[in-house]
């Protein structure tokens, strides 16, 4: 599959926000699935070193090992001290990086990142392809929260660096 | 049992019935009459204290001295001119470290910290070791989230120049012994400061009784204005200390090659001073003092006793610190095993309920606590039951939403 911006039809665009701005949004529960059963937490055997990234106005951390093969993301996990939007975050995200290459999981963590800013309109193929990392859209009524997601993105970004 | 001081003296909360402020340990609410003593300030009285020789000029030198001996009034201290003008605590501890530190402390010495330091203690003091060679001691806590005195006796002897500790812990809430540490301390010839920020909006402090060397506070937890805050030192020490900021006011006189510095207090306040903010400062001691500092620390002694009671109801909570309220301020740090501090913060403030969720800023405190982060609810003059009740009920909204979370 192939994730180059040109691929991508540019309409239709669809509002990423969900209208409803209440709490019950944000812990949607394809969010709380993913905390409660994390995918790829934990270590890799075998991995490159991984990367550690802490959120130095909460203090949570995250470590992210990604292994990368010719070029594709083969195998990746993470471990964290962190609160469910960033747990989730990380399940939803490595589950769906893993088996893309390195340039189009960059592009996957853009559009995550883009995803939570005010405003934000995703192509209906960016929707697909972002599947249930969609559910962090709702991030964007709680500001608070942005750093949230960026500490995951962040520390997948500097984990496949090496390998850009 | 209803306020003490009624809703309407606080017009951010005057505007939004709703609120359920519990994040005084942060930052205060600021009363009307704080507002409004700025507000006179900048529209009648603003001109450059100490430079005009016109009427304005000397109405706001007058109003910025008035201000300095209100505040210290407010805190015990018969000197006005070692209460000295800073941004807040956290300059008033690099203005320790580097007025006094640095000329004072050397390879060989040490200095006392404890775990539950605020950054602006800890890692000022950190780096005052790093920079001189000095060795940096952390006195440990007991498992209540006090001081372990016995790890402080430990670490005290003659190579200790500097002890530093929370008057109250911002944290834990726990008010520490005071003057039993200066007296431990003093008697090994080290100097004491005490970090007062979480103590001055809450208690009666005179800090001549207490004894410490040096004492610093912010103006804003105060409900004074952000930018002003107070250090207070010793005469003897602030008077052989050198400036740690040159500028205008602090001269005497300046020669193409050296310079003679000013009196107390203006030695240590270079540049145009923030006197707005401070006369803003003093109406909020004002406010206090008309009050009663005795009938505020009854207020939150009866909010805390409740807080307290109500959250160790909840099936899974973890509360830190003394667990009497008399032995605290009204702060009460807690976490769940199940439901992150962020997480729950979110989900109170849909419930219009503020409470601080992070590390408080002392890192070092939550490694000793095993957690990356607690949510904290403080209380003070405006605070209800009715504000913790609607606590309460947000929690257990919480817990519900996170009930069904296993972990792996």
């Amino acid at each position: 599959m192939s994730l180059s911006a040109d691929s991508l039809p540019p309409v239709p665009l669809v509002a990423s926000a969900p209208p409803d701005p209440s709490v019950a949004s944000l812990y949607q529960e394809i969010i709380l699935s993913h905390y409660r059963a994390p995918k790829h937490k934990g270590a890799l055997q075998g991995a490159a070193a991984g990367v550690e990234h802490q959120n130095p106005l909460c203090g949570d951390t995250i470590s992210m090992q990604v292994l990368v093969d010719d070029g594709r993301i083969a195998d990746a996990a993470f471990g964290a001290r962190a609160c469910s939007i960033t747990q989730a975050t990380a399940s939803m995200l490595l589950s769906r990086v893993i088996g893309l290459t390195v340039a189009e999981a960059t592009q996957v963590v853009a559009q995550v990142e883009r995803l939570i800013e005010p405003g934000a309109l995703l192509s209906e193929a960016e929707a697909v392809t972002l599947g249930d990392l969609r559910a962090l859209a709702s991030v964007v009524r709680f500001p608070a929260r942005k750093a949230c997601v960026r500490l995951v993105t962040g520390a997948v970004s500097d984990a496949i660096a090496p390998a850009r | 049992m209803t306020s003490l001081a009624p809703r309407s003296d606080f017009p951010l909360l005057a505007g939004a019935p709703a609120l359920h402020y519990l994040d005084s340990a942060a930052t205060a609410q600021k009363p009307q009459v704080v507002l409004d003593a700025l507000e006179q300030f900048y529209q009648r009285d603003n001109a450059n204290p100490h430079r005009g020789a016109y009427e304005l000029s000397a109405r706001a030198t007058e109003r910025y001295h008035d201000a300095r001996a209100t505040i210290a009034r407010f805190i015990g201290a018969t000197d006005a001119d070692c209460t000295l003008f800073v941004r807040g605590t956290t300059e008033a501890m690099n203005l320790v470290a580097y007025g006094w530190g640095d000329a004072h402390v050397g390879a060989g010495d040490a200095i006392v910290v404890t775990a539950m330091d605020h950054h602006a203690s800890f890692v000022t003091f950190q780096q005052l070791a790093r920079r001189t060679g000095a060795e940096f001691r952390i006195v440990e806590l007991t498992d209540d989230g006090c001081i372990d005195m016995a790890s402080l006796r430990s670490m005290l002897d003659s190579r200790v120049k500097l002890v530093a500790f929370p008057h109250v812990s911002n944290a834990l809430g726990t008010i520490n012994p005071v003057a039993e540490i200066v007296t431990m301390a003093h008697a090994v010839g080290a100097v004491v400061v005490c970090d007062g920020a979480q103590a001055v909006p809450h208690l009666a402090v005179d800090v001549e009784a207490l004894g410490v060397d040096f004492y610093a506070f912010s103006g804003h937890k105060v409900g004074g204005p952000m930018g002003i805050g107070v250090l207070w030192g010793r005469r003897t020490l602030l008077e052989t200390m050198s400036p740690w900021q040159f500028g205008g006011d602090m001269i005497e006189i300046v020669g193409d090659q050296a310079t003679t510095f000013n009196i107390l207090p203006h030695r240590f306040e270079a540049g145009t001073p923030n006197a707005a903010d401070a006369v803003g400062l003093a109406a909020a001691c004002d406010y206090l003092t008309a009050l009663g500092m005795d009938r505020v620390r009854a207020h939150e002694v009866e909010l805390t006793a409740l807080l307290l009671d109500g959250l160790q109801l909840l099936d899974g909570i973890r509360i830190f610190g003394p667990m009497t309220a008399q032995a605290r301020s009204g702060v009460v740090s807690f976490a769940f095993e199940d439901v992150h501090a962020h997480d729950l913060a979110t989900i109170l403030d849909e419930h219009g309920v503020c409470v601080r969720a992070g590390h408080h800023c002392a890192q070092p405190l939550m490694r000793r606590l095993g957690v990356p982060a607690t949510a904290r609810a403080s209380v003070w003059v405006h605070s209800t039951p009715d504000d913790l009740r609607a606590l309460m009920t947000a929690l257990q909204h919480a817990k519900a939403l996170f009930a069904d979370v296993a972990f792996r």
